[in-house]
């Protein structure tokens, strides 16, 4: 019922913002902001409400779309799924908030975009059927292929518009072929019903492959990382905090709920693949980040090497690794957006995105530089901050499952500090180059939930264990157990 | 194959006329007086010369004028065979001669009302 | 009146084509009378004609639809009433409909007074019809080969122009050499079983052990030239030239209706007569022709500025995925072809009469991407439209051309063609390029000049919306749909 009304209430603030005229930008700004806080308070709800005792799926929405052919829309929430989806109705409105200012051609169309990508998000993280899973994970992009052409900053934009459509639909379409076989093979794309159907090993592993085309474009994993660092750095701020916070997010989630969920064995089988990919991802992105000269492609790769790392923590088969790596994909979820947002100040001000220009922030914009600094050091693990509890249990339990992996795996936390710091030292010390005004209230309260998140996951993160344990104990154990 | 046998007259029709044809042509190509003059190269009475470029302009409505002349002239080839049974047809042939007539009367309107029967 | 009750039923069950060759003629002499005298004639006649013809259409689909016959063969079997026949009327009345309703303002602007072309439109309505309804390869070819007289002589309709003239002559002419192969293969069939009516074949090739080569042929000859007049891969050469030559109301009727019908003559021959040679020649005919039009479709789409031959290309793509949804051969698959049939054309109605509208405002009459550009900010309200359209037509979730696609998937995969469906999917993914392209052009090009706010004149926008809504009718809840055409499917086999 409450997530009924979470939808039903975010599609007629769409119709809403249609029915605006485009003249009165302020209002439409108030407005959207006003729709995307609610539906927050709305998922905040949904926690307050989530039964923990239990792995089935709550809240369950069931739409006869197509009963004669069994395709029916069906929504719930897990322990699994709920953070993804607190995660993305909390920085839809930071974003907004942060694209405050933003006023660059229609406003109007910027502020549907985002909120259909919110919808269609939520209805992806929500599904549970995996055709309509496919549809919406599939709709994603057009919202967020007109964000990027249209309101992008160079001309470089449209190529970047274009590599992530291509490279993602490219993808999918193999997991469409695997959605139709199961569905063929099945006769229903309900994911409860799925669980319980035995593919045949052989199936399994071309399963498998198929949705792996489609989820690791999204992580992304090593050879198709291509669109990532293009489309971050030519999205506007609001689009890159979304790509980074919340798309990447599909690409594990899929994994999680999809590869690990319905193909056990075939999981089990292709583990090496993954970790090696995986693995050659986190070193080599987090080599390639450490020479980037712009801002934020060396966001951007560190975001691979995150993913990277979460794509290890899920393929360890152990309760532990699987909750940390989710653990992982919020934090980053958090960490990375804010270091987005804060990019996104620096380019507001000064409109350039190379290192080299800036210098000696810390004399003339103290605030900004300390939240800088503290999002630096959740970069790179800090203890207190989320990131340590994820990357933490994340090495133990890939330690548990191959010692070699987790070995590797570490390395990412140097390497992490090495280009995190460097770029903090950057930007923060040295000679004053450039005079700016500090944070504004805006601004401030925009990183306020950010930081608050981070410290009370990497302080207290027994609270968000204790939600997932249920569902993801269920998943892995029910996977050995086959 | 056994079947095509009844188109033999066909085939002696066809070979019946070819000869015909050819014997005409042959006749006329060796017997003629081909004696050409200034009165027989000049100008027809409708204007045309009788040796030029074949891809000269041509005035449209000789045409027009052909085309209303054929269907017309195919009209008729349907009444006659239709004049001739008629005793022994049912009344669908009847009327459906009569419809026939009655759609080309429409065509024939239509062309009169267009103005393609006027030569200005 | 012994003949009155022979064919009492028979009347009854024709009726709409009855009423549609009587309304021909009125609307003729309407036309003829009044269209002489009249001093002013576009801005008199115009109005009465459009008004005279989507009555009759109106009608006609009424009549359609009120049809008390389930399933008969007409006059002596060379006719039938069906489901199929039923439903494809509909949809035809439908799309023809649509094209009266854009057609005055773009017949105004265009200088356009022939009143002739609405009867023209009715006699595309009736010939469609009879094709629909055609049960014996006789009743085909006549009926195919009224509509393509009409359609030559609406493609050079415009008299003054080299685009038309070619367009009218490439069609005539190649669409000639087409029907021939339908006649000569119709005339082997004849030679080799002694019958063309189409209950009689599929009685005859039912218990057929060995077949002889004629058969073949002449079906090959017969589907080439069905698959000619659909623009499928091999014989797909004339579609881009006559799409942009003739005049864009026209191209938007080339666009609309006759595929329908077509594929309705397909679906008898392949699936009703000659279902016996499914496995031995129907396979892989229409999966070689369904690979060769998607990769046509997307590779010829690449390269092109021109926005008429970019959507006939795409529609030589979609063609192809018609055709892949044949090849399935199953109940699926056939459910599958009609569901796109009637996705394909509300998409390209919507997406046609923007280019007609484009065509009334632009300066030029190329039709290069670069009229386009301005769109989104001088109507904003209909860029969208146009660039979900596109979306839908690229196949993209969660719109109705992805639920189109995703039938031929399910069918294809279902019958185990599952490199087939790859090839599928790839293609799909490189016209997707090109498609968002136009998308591009819409939305992230600078213009440089000014644009002006141009309305969409009363009758396009009724067109748009509409169609808009069948759409996410169909998105939203499909059951309905699906049962109907899986009626219309078992129809066929039993």
């Amino acid at each position: 019922m409450l997530l009924t009304l979470l939808f039903i209430f975010l599609s007629l603030g769409i119709v809403g913002l249609i029915v605006i005229p485009s003249n009165k930008k302020l209002l439409m700004r108030q407005y959207a902001l006003f729709i995307t806080s609610v539906v927050f308070v709305f998922s905040l709800l949904l926690w307050l409400g989530f039964d923990q005792s239990t792995p089935k799926f709550q809240y369950v929405v069931n739409w006869l779309w197509l009963p004669i052919a069994n395709i029916n829309l069906v929504l719930g929430i897990d322990g699994i799924s709920l953070f993804f989806v607190i995660l993305t109705t909390l920085i839809f409105p930071l974003c907004l908030l942060a694209s405050w200012s933003f006023d660059k051609g229609d406003i109007k169309t910027y502020l549907i975009s985002f909120l259909s990508m919110e919808l269609v998000l939520l209805l992806v993280f929500t599904n549970l059927d995996l055709l309509f899973f496919y549809i919406f994970f599939e709709a994603v992009l057009i919202p967020m292929f007109l964000v990027i052409g249209i309101y992008g900053s160079r001309q470089r934009k449209i190529r970047a518009a274009y590599m992530f459509f291509l490279y993602t639909l490219f993808g999918s379409l193999f997991m469409l072929i695997g959605v139709i076989y199961i569905y063929l093979f099945a006769g229903s794309t309900n994911y409860e019903s799925l669980a319980t159907v035995n593919f045949s090993n052989y199936d399994q592993k071309w399963l498998w492959l198929a949705f792996f085309a489609s989820f690791a474009a999204k992580v992304p994993m090593l050879p198709v990382h291509i669109w990532l660092p293009e489309a971050h750095v030519e999205a506007p701020t609001a689009g890159s905090v979304i790509l980074a916070g919340i798309l990447l997010k599909l690409g594990s989630y899929g994994f999680l709920r999809f590869s690990l969920g319905l193909f056990p064995e075939a999981s089990v089988y292709f583990t090496p693949f993954v970790f090696s990919l995986s693995l050659l991802g986190v070193v080599y992105t987090s080599l390639t980040a450490i020479r980037q000269t712009d801002l934020k492609r060396l966001i951007a790769y560190t975001s691979v090497a995150h993913m990277n790392l979460v794509m290890i923590g899920l393929f360890t088969g152990t309760v532990i690794g699987v909750e940390a790596a989710i653990l992982q994909s919020l934090s980053h979820g958090f960490v990375s957006s804010a270091l987005f947002l804060i990019i996104g100040i620096l380019y507001d001000r000064w409109h350039s995105r190379v290192v080299k220009y800036y210098g000696g922030l810390t004399h003339t914009m103290p605030i900004f530089i300390i939240i800088f600094l503290f999002f630096t050091m959740a970069n790179l693990g800090l203890p207190g901050t989320s990131s340590f509890i994820g990357e933490f249990l994340l090495l133990v339990s890939a330690f548990e499952a191959n010692t070699t992996a987790c070995f590797f795996a570490a390395t990412s936390m140097i390497l992490g500090g090495g280009y995190s710091l460097w770029l903090f030292n950057r930007i923060a010390y040295g000679n004053v180059k450039l005079v700016g005004f500090d944070l504004s209230l805006r601004e401030f309260i925009l990183f306020l939930p950010l930081v608050l998140g981070t410290l009370f996951m990497g302080i207290y993160p027994n609270i968000f264990f204790s939600v997932m344990h249920a569902a993801v104990s269920n998943l892995v154990w029910a996977d050995l157990w086959m | 194959m056994f079947f095509l046998k009844e188109y033999y007259p066909v085939l002696i029709f066809l070979g019946f006329s070819l000869a015909l044809a050819g014997v005409i042509f042959g006749a006329s190509f060796i017997l003629a007086v081909s004696d050409a003059d200034t009165e027989k190269l000049s100008s027809y009475e409708c204007g045309f010369d009788p040796y030029e470029d074949a891809r000269n302009a041509f005035d449209v409505r000789f045409y027009l004028v052909a085309i209303l002349f054929l269907l017309f002239d195919i009209e008729t080839i349907f009444l006659f065979p239709w004049s001739v049974s008629l005793s022994q047809l049912p009344s669908i042939g009847y009327w459906s001669m009569l419809d026939f007539l009655f759609e080309l009367v429409v065509g024939f309107i239509y062309a009169w009302q267009i103005g393609s029967l006027d030569w200005e | 009146m012994k003949f009155a009750l022979i064919f009492q039923n028979d009347t009854v069950a024709f009726l709409p084509e009855l009423f549609l060759a009587i309304s021909i003629l009125v609307v003729l002499l309407h036309g003829s009378f009044l269209g002489v005298t009249a001093a002013s004639l576009h801005s008199y006649l115009t109005p009465s004609m459009v008004r005279l013809t989507s009555g009759t259409l109106f009608l006609s689909l009424l009549l359609v639809i009120n049809n008390p016959v389930e399933s008969q063969t007409l006059w002596n079997a060379i006719f039938i009433a069906d489901y199929l026949s039923t439903w494809a009327k509909f949809i035809i009345f439908i799309g023809l409909l649509f094209c009266v309703s854009v057609s005055e303002s773009y017949m105004f602007s265009a200088r356009f007074r022939a009143y002739e072309f609405f009867v023209f439109i009715l006699g595309i309505a009736l010939s469609l019809c009879l094709l629909i309804s055609s049960y014996d390869l006789l009743s085909i070819y006549l009926s195919m080969e009224f509509l393509s007289l009409i359609f030559y002589v609406l493609a050079a309709w415009k008299k003054n122009s080299y685009f038309s003239a070619e367009a009218g002559l490439k069609y005539f002419i190649l669409g000639s050499v087409a029907s021939i192969f339908f006649l000569f293969g119709s005339s082997l069939i004849y030679f080799s079983l002694g019958t063309t009516n189409l209950a009689s074949l599929a009685l005859l090739t039912e218990n057929l052990s060995v077949s002889s080569a004629f058969i073949y042929f002449g079906l090959v000859c017969i589907v080439s030239a069905l698959l000619f007049k659909l623009g499928a891969a091999p014989y797909h050469m004339w579609i881009a030239d006559v799409y942009e030559g003739a005049p864009t109301l026209v191209s938007l009727i080339f666009a609309l209706v006759p595929k329908v019908a077509f594929f309705v003559v397909v679906l008898r021959i392949a699936f009703t007569s000659f279902w016996s040679l499914f496995p031995t020649l129907w396979e892989d005919f229409f999966c070689i022709c369904g690979l060769l039009s998607l990769f046509i479709g997307c590779l010829c789409g690449l390269g092109e500025t021109k926005i008429k031959r970019i959507l006939a290309f795409s529609s030589v793509g979609h063609v192809g995925f018609l055709c892949l949804g044949l090849a399935s051969g199953s109940i699926e698959g056939i459910q599958a072809v009609l569901f796109y049939l009637v996705f394909y054309m509300l998409t390209a109605a919507f997406l046609w009469v923007y280019v007609l509208h484009l065509d009334l405002t632009s300066n030029s009459s190329l039709l290069t991407f670069a009229d386009a550009i301005g769109l989104v900010r001088s109507n904003p309200f209909l860029g969208f439209g146009v660039v979900l359209m596109i979306f839908s037509l690229a196949g993209i979730p969660p719109f109705g051309g992805f639920f189109a696609k995703l039938n031929i998937f399910i069918g294809l995969v279902d019958s185990s063609f599952f490199i087939v469906a790859i090839f599928a999917v790839l293609t799909s993914v490189i016209s997707a390029f090109y498609y968002i392209r136009l998308i591009k052009i819409f939305y992230f090009e600078k213009n440089n000049n000014w644009f002006f706010f141009a309305p969409l004149t009363k009758g396009a926008s009724i067109v748009l919306v509409l169609s808009g809504l069948i759409i996410i009718f169909f998105m939203l809840s499909p059951n309905l749909f699906y049962l109907l055409s899986y009626k219309v499917g078992l129809g066929l086999f039993f």
